[in-house]
């Protein structure tokens, strides 16, 4: 595997080469400072840009030109990282070696056609594809209410705070979405085309220089170059827990407990934590499981996962009816026990183990892999040779110190019950 | 050692089989020599699912009933051990992920690592076959089963599921929930789980596939071994009761009152599997599959219209195959049931299609097989469903793919019968009128 960055004017172009896959993956990804109010207007934009575009009509006419491309597949994905809002728009094709000559250029016009020529005419986005795209999404916002689990993910984050962005709703708002009309919609599209952090990734069996002109000739991208932002989101203070219930008819509780990370260092943050996290609730012989689902039975899944960005881990379970506070209980009993050092050296040799695997699975899959590499480009954070290296060298000292820094701040109970929340 | 030597045909890669004398069947689809991936993985499994719950246990001379979910519990009891030690601990040490699926044709045992293939192997293999069920940890599952039933429970679109499989079939274990019901869960007990166990955990009706960062020759020498120390014989005789169902459906329209915001709507199309003029199973499946991209896929124009019109904002389809019939299921988040109806029935009823799109898809399927063939876990997930339902790899896909014709295709829609249906609504308590 090589991989060279180049800086293209308004983007970063990053080029790695390997003959692992016999497909060429292309990403581009578009960051902004995260805005509540944007959130829904930049899904409300993928969900548009992946039906079509000037050149092709229909969602019919741009299926049946990615399939005559051999398979050919886009997708658009919209994530917040830390303060960053995130959307990657991704191809993935075989290379033309399996195909025919000039499939991969012809694929590379396509995903150009979606991002740069989108199907709008007096400056507003087509009015049938808005309607469609508001319809779905609205039915979606809609059935949020329904999976309990994801819906007691958002209450337990805005219990926790519901001004900082840690508890922005990755999904969108229904408020926000009956503000938006296809005018401002593409006055946004503008926004993020002229104003936005612009990375692009190749990944394949490919020559750097055709790619360097390639993409060059074909994505003309003009951003203004803008000073970047801090990606790191500041702590969610608390001077004592919060317990927040609410009831839902529903035949299990859903528990959601946040943790505070006070003062971190970024050593910190990327190395004992890991292996802290792990400890605590990353898999099924973490601690959590072990004692709430195989010891006590109080749960069929448990685990914890760090938003490092955030500083903040989160605990999510859902819990037999009635038997939360059980739960709540024993978490506050393992997080004691952490701080207090008792931690097995074996449990730590597990975590690192967990983690230098982790590492070996990147090569896996080529989003994996550019994903570490965007990681490197955002977060700064070290290589993978580096990382696998440090984390191997943390000591059972660092963890604890690590333990000490969490705090409980928020405990989030949908509380299961026969009758309907609403009454 | 000399193993059968496949290739499979079109996408440069090459697969390993070998039968062990206690009749263990092995397929091995090893990287190819320049990859400098490290991830193996391997995948045991039993032809043994929810859907056989009536059989002779064996030793036992007589048909016996057990309860619904048993063989879903018994994936989960296969985690304990008498020495205490869990599967999870064992392979959390080497960073590596163990899991276990129960479906109604089969149940599997999966690992995924890169570190220390032999001892992980070998653990799996003797997990596998070490079967430990005390009263006490048999009750424990039944609080964890029920917290997993309860979860299910809880989604819309699991009750639609469960309720509409209900109401298709008679006598099929399909009509009942994998993980079984609260009440059958709980009537499990440990003498039921060997019983189960001894049956069908048995070499001669299970498979282990691997796949990845491996070499043939000493996968076969590890599992050999490892399974020497279980005294394992070959034994292919399992009675099995078979269930003959009937083409009409049991309960032909329901409506459930739940907390939805969005209607959640699930059709069943219940036929007689003799009716189709296709009789090799993997041939019917693939037309059948096609038929589902030509017809209700992202290209088609019956997706475009209910999408332009707002009749669903999600809906999937496929054909599920139960004995002696085939079921076309929907399942759908509607925005407008009654005019979603009418056009779907009509489109049903009025189903053509075009041979420049059958070749379209054609193109797609065999480059979607190359792509695949770069994701070792993919072809051990290929392999292991051909194994399921076909108790053989099929080695020429891209073959099968190209010698697909409209005429041929157009039997197979003449032969589609939409007469005998059953339709379930989950609809808001609150309004029950929406949409209508």
């Amino acid at each position: 595997m090589n991989y060279v960055k180049k800086e293209i004017g308004a983007y970063n172009l990053h080029i790695i080469k390997t003959n692992l896959y016999k497909t060429i993956t292309v990403k581009i990804f578009f960051r902004e400072k995260a805005l509540k109010e944007n959130i829904t207007k930049r899904n409300f934009l993928s969900r548009i840009m992946m039906l079509g575009s000037n050149d092709y009509r229909t969602k019919v006419e741009l299926t049946k030109a990615e399939q005559d491309l051999y398979a050919a597949n886009i997708s658009g994905t919209n994530r917040r990282i830390g303060n960053y809002l995130d959307t990657g728009i991704s191809l993935k094709v075989l290379h033309d070696k399996y195909t025919e000559e000039g499939n991969f250029e012809k694929s590379l016009d396509l995903l150009d056609s979606l991002i740069f020529n989108p199907k709008v005419t007096n400056k507003a986005f087509d009015e049938i594809d808005f309607n469609t795209v508001y319809e779905e999404y609205k039915a979606d916002l809609n059935s949020l209410v329904e999976n309990k689990m994801t819906y007691a993910l958002i209450k337990g984050l805005e219990a926790t705070d519901s001004k900082s962005v840690i508890s922005y709703r990755g999904i969108g708002y229904l408020e926000d979405l009956e503000k938006i009309t296809k005018e401002n919609l593409y006055d946004y599209y503008l926004e993020m085309i002229k104003h936005n952090f612009v990375d692009i990734f190749v990944l394949g069996d490919v020559d750097e220089e055709y790619i360097t002109n390639v993409i060059r000739e074909k994505f003309k991208i003009n951003t203004f170059k803008k000073q970047p932002i801090k990606a790191l989101v500041e702590v969610t203070k608390t001077s004592r827990t919060k317990v927040v219930k609410e009831k839902t008819s529903a035949e299990q509780d859903n528990l959601i407990i946040t943790l505070s990370l006070n003062n971190l260092t970024d050593y910190e943050r990327n190395y004992p934590l890991s292996l802290y996290n792990a400890i605590l609730g990353g898999g099924s012989e973490s601690l959590l499981f072990t004692e709430i689902r195989e010891k006590n039975s109080l749960a069929y899944y448990v685990s914890s996962t760090p938003n490092k960005l955030d500083n903040l881990i989160i605990i999510r379970g859902g819990i037999t009816k009635d038997k939360s506070i059980d739960a709540v209980n024993i978490v506050k009993k393992i997080l004691k026990d952490l701080e207090a050092g008792k931690i097995d050296d074996d449990r730590i040799e597990k975590a690192k183990e967990y983690y230098t695997s982790a590492i070996d699975d990147i090569i896996e899959s080529p989003f994996q892999i550019i994903e570490s590499y965007y990681m490197i480009e955002l977060l700064g954070v070290d290589d993978i040779e580096t990382k696998r290296k440090k984390m191997l060298k943390v000591t059972k000292d660092e963890i604890i110190a690590v333990a000490k820094k969490v705090k409980i701040n928020t405990v989030y109970i949908l509380e299961g019950s026969d009758d309907n929340g609403e009454n | 050692m000399i193993m059968e030597k496949i290739e499979l045909k079109n996408v440069d890669k090459t697969i390993y089989r070998e039968v062990l004398d206690n009749g263990l069947e092995i397929i091995i689809i090893p990287n190819n020599e320049f990859s400098k991936k490290k991830n193996y993985y391997f995948n045991y499994g039993t032809y043994y699912g929810a859907a056989i719950n009536e059989f002779v246990p064996k030793g036992m001379s007589k048909m016996t009933s057990f309860p619904s979910g048993i063989a879903h519990f018994l994936e989960h009891k296969m985690f304990e051990s008498k020495d205490g030690i869990k599967p999870f601990d064992f392979y959390a040490k080497t960073g590596s992920y163990v899991n276990a699926f129960t479906s109604y044709k089969n149940t599997c045992y999966v690992v995924t690592g890169n570190k220390k293939m032999k001892e992980n192997l070998e653990y799996l293999l003797t997990f596998v076959n070490s079967p430990y069920f005390t009263d006490e940890n048999v009750k424990k599952e039944q609080g964890i089963i029920c917290e997993e039933a309860a979860m299910n429970d809880d989604s819309p679109d699991y009750l639609a599921y469960k309720t509409i499989n209900k109401n298709l079939y008679k006598v099929s274990p399909y009509n009942t929930p994998i993980l079984g019901t609260i009440k059958s869960i709980k009537e499990i007990t440990k003498d039921d789980l060997y019983k189960c166990y001894n049956t069908f955990y048995r070499p001669s009706n299970m498979f282990l596939v691997v796949g990845g960062a491996v070499d043939p020759d000493e996968v076969v020498k590890i599992t050999t071994s490892a399974l020497a120390r279980f005294n394992l014989e070959r034994d292919d005789t399992i009675k099995i009761k078979h269930y003959k169902e009937s083409v009409k459906v049991v309960k032909d329209y329901e409506e459930i009152k739940k907390d939805v915001k969005v209607e959640k709507l699930a059709i069943g199309f219940k036929m007689d599997k003799a009716k189709f003029p296709i009789k090799n199973k993997v041939t019917l499946d693939l037309y059948l599959n096609m038929l589902v991209s030509l017809c209700f896929g992202a290209s088609s124009d019956f997706r475009e219209m209910i999408r332009k019109r707002h009749l669903v904002s999600r809906s999937g389809y496929y054909f599920q195959d139960v004995g002696n019939v085939i079921t076309f299921m929907i399942e759908a988040d509607v925005l407008n049931y009654p005019v979603y109806l009418k056009e779907l029935e009509n489109y049903l009823n009025n189903l053509n299609v075009l041979e420049e799109d059958l070749e379209r898809i054609k193109k797609v399927w065999i480059s979607s097989e190359v792509i695949k063939s770069d994701y070792a876990d993919s072809i051990v997930d290929t392999v292991v469903d051909d194994l399921i339902n076909y108790h053989k790899v099929i080695t020429n896909y891209v073959e099968l793919i190209k010698n697909m014709n409209i005429t041929t295709m157009r039997e197979v829609i003449n032969s589609l019968d939409f007469s005998n249906k059953a339709i379930v609504r989950v609809i808001s308590e609150n309004n029950p009128l929406q949409n209508d």
